[in-house]
């Protein structure tokens, strides 16, 4: 059912805005934090962000990105952040008691699941959060979410809907976790370093550039 | 004749030539969780003397030590300034206490905590699209019966009108009752079937899992 001609052309996803994926967290405290403007790229399939598929199950067209989501996804973190009341600062304005956060995303993709009748378009991401300090403290944890929208059509707002609905989901998921980490476990002096190395491939630009402020 | 056979030939092997070859690379529902840290895998912190050499960004191969979950996993550190635990708020202390909802969410810590409430909106509107889409399937379902009552109607009048003039004598040249019923019942099939996934789409029940997980970890405690 979900299928036709009207899938078989290319489609970009837009990086959602903030508002459409907000938490709506307030858990920050004013604490302050730095955030990696970019985080590691570790996607299997880095040349598109999904796949459309006809009501066969074959696959027809790309599914694009108009901003790298290794970026997107950092700058919306931080802007995240920051409405939930954490102070987001430059690496360079960071205080001793500041953490820095990256990441490495192993995972972004969209595609439909189709059947006869009907079908969905899911999106997983696939992030690896780090936090560190200064003084030695190192944590990290892996985020998995699957965003999912039932679809009779599979048209471009159904997959931009299921785009977004995994990244607020993700942001959800690591916003809480970070407000948790910090309640829980404080820490002191931050390493405002690169994203981390992705495994037997070239490392990732720096960070560079404030996020301060992203909203 | 022989082109419309071909035509036919042609579209079938189209069809089979581009179906089920796509890739699948998101994971079933199921593997979710299991791509879930449940919680930080910490390193500790190491002595304050050593804290003026900047650490490098990651190493994996570094042992971590898991964050028990909860207010109650606080672990302060040498020299470190501690939060307090957000159980210690008398308000948010206030909201635990209040009766649970049916996921088992204290119902007052939606306003305490916004986050939980748009962990349960996006629930609300995963489950949502599916109702929607099996309220839209059950219509197409009725659109279907109507189609196939309706050749079925036509078949009857059909045959006996041919049964009709034959017991006149009558030569009757074409009758196509035979494909109506066939494609009445082909249509009924679709009903039935658009009605079985309609129905297990409007069932399909909101996911709590990642609402409390998100409660369990940030308050303590399983949900009520």
């Amino acid at each position: 059912m979900a299928s036709s001609a009207c899938v078989t052309s290319n489609v970009t996803l837009q990086a959602p805005l903030r508002s459409s994926v907000s938490t709506d967290s307030h858990r920050g405290k004013g604490r302050t934090i730095v955030v990696a403007n970019r985080f590691s790229d570790h996607r299997p399939h880095r040349a598109e962000c999904g796949i459309r598929k006809n009501g066969y199950n074959a696959e027809v067209a790309k599914v694009l990105c108009d901003e790298p989501p290794d970026r997107s996804l950092a700058v919306l973190l931080a802007a995240e952040l920051a409405a939930s009341g954490f102070r987001v600062v430059a690496p360079a304005r960071a205080e001793p008691t500041t953490l820095f956060v990256s990441g490495v995303l192993t995972q972004y993709f969209t595609e439909p699941k189709n059947n006869y009748f009907a079908g969905s378009i899911e999106t997983d991401i696939g992030l690896r959060l780090i936090v560190e300090s200064k003084a030695g403290f190192y944590a990290s944890r892996r985020f998995f979410v699957k965003g999912e929208e039932a679809t009779y059509f599979g048209g471009q707002p159904d997959l931009q809907a299921s785009s977004d609905r995994a990244v607020r989901q993700m942001l959800l998921a690591t916003v809480g976790a970070i407000a948790n980490l910090m309640d829980q476990q404080p820490v002191t002096a931050v390493a405002p370093t690169a994203p981390p190395p992705v495994p037997g491939e070239a490392p990732a630009p720096p960070a560079a550039g404030p996020t301060e402020g992203v909203q | 004749m022989k082109r419309a056979r071909a035509m036919c030939v042609g579209l079938m092997a189209s069809l089979l030539s581009s179906s089920g070859c796509a890739r699948l690379v998101t994971v079933g529902p199921g593997e979710v969780a299991s791509l879930n840290d449940p919680r930080w895998k910490i390193r500790p912190g190491k002595p304050a003397s050593e804290a003026s050499t900047p650490v490098p960004s990651s190493d994996p191969g570094e042992p971590v030590v898991p964050l028990p979950p909860g207010p109650a996993a606080a672990m302060p550190s040498a020299g470190l300034v501690a939060t307090p635990p957000p159980a210690q708020d008398a308000a948010l202390s206030r909201a635990l206490a209040s009766p649970p909802d049916h996921f088992g969410i204290p119902r007052d810590m939606y306003q305490q905590d916004p986050a939980l409430a748009m962990h349960r909106f996006v629930m609300q509107q995963t489950a949502e699209s599916h109702h929607m889409v099996g309220g839209g399937v059950i219509g197409v379902g009725f659109l279907d019966l109507g189609v196939a009552a309706l050749l079925f109607w036509r078949a009857g009048v059909n045959s006996d009108a041919a049964r009709d003039a034959r017991a006149r004598g009558q030569e009757v040249t074409s009758d196509p009752s035979g494909v109506q019923y066939l494609f009445g019942a082909l249509l009924g099939l679709m009903a039935a079937g658009s009605f079985g996934y309609g129905i297990s789409e409007l069932a399909t029940s909101q996911d709590p899992s990642a609402l409390e997980a998100y409660y369990r970890e940030s308050y303590g405690g399983a949900p009520r």
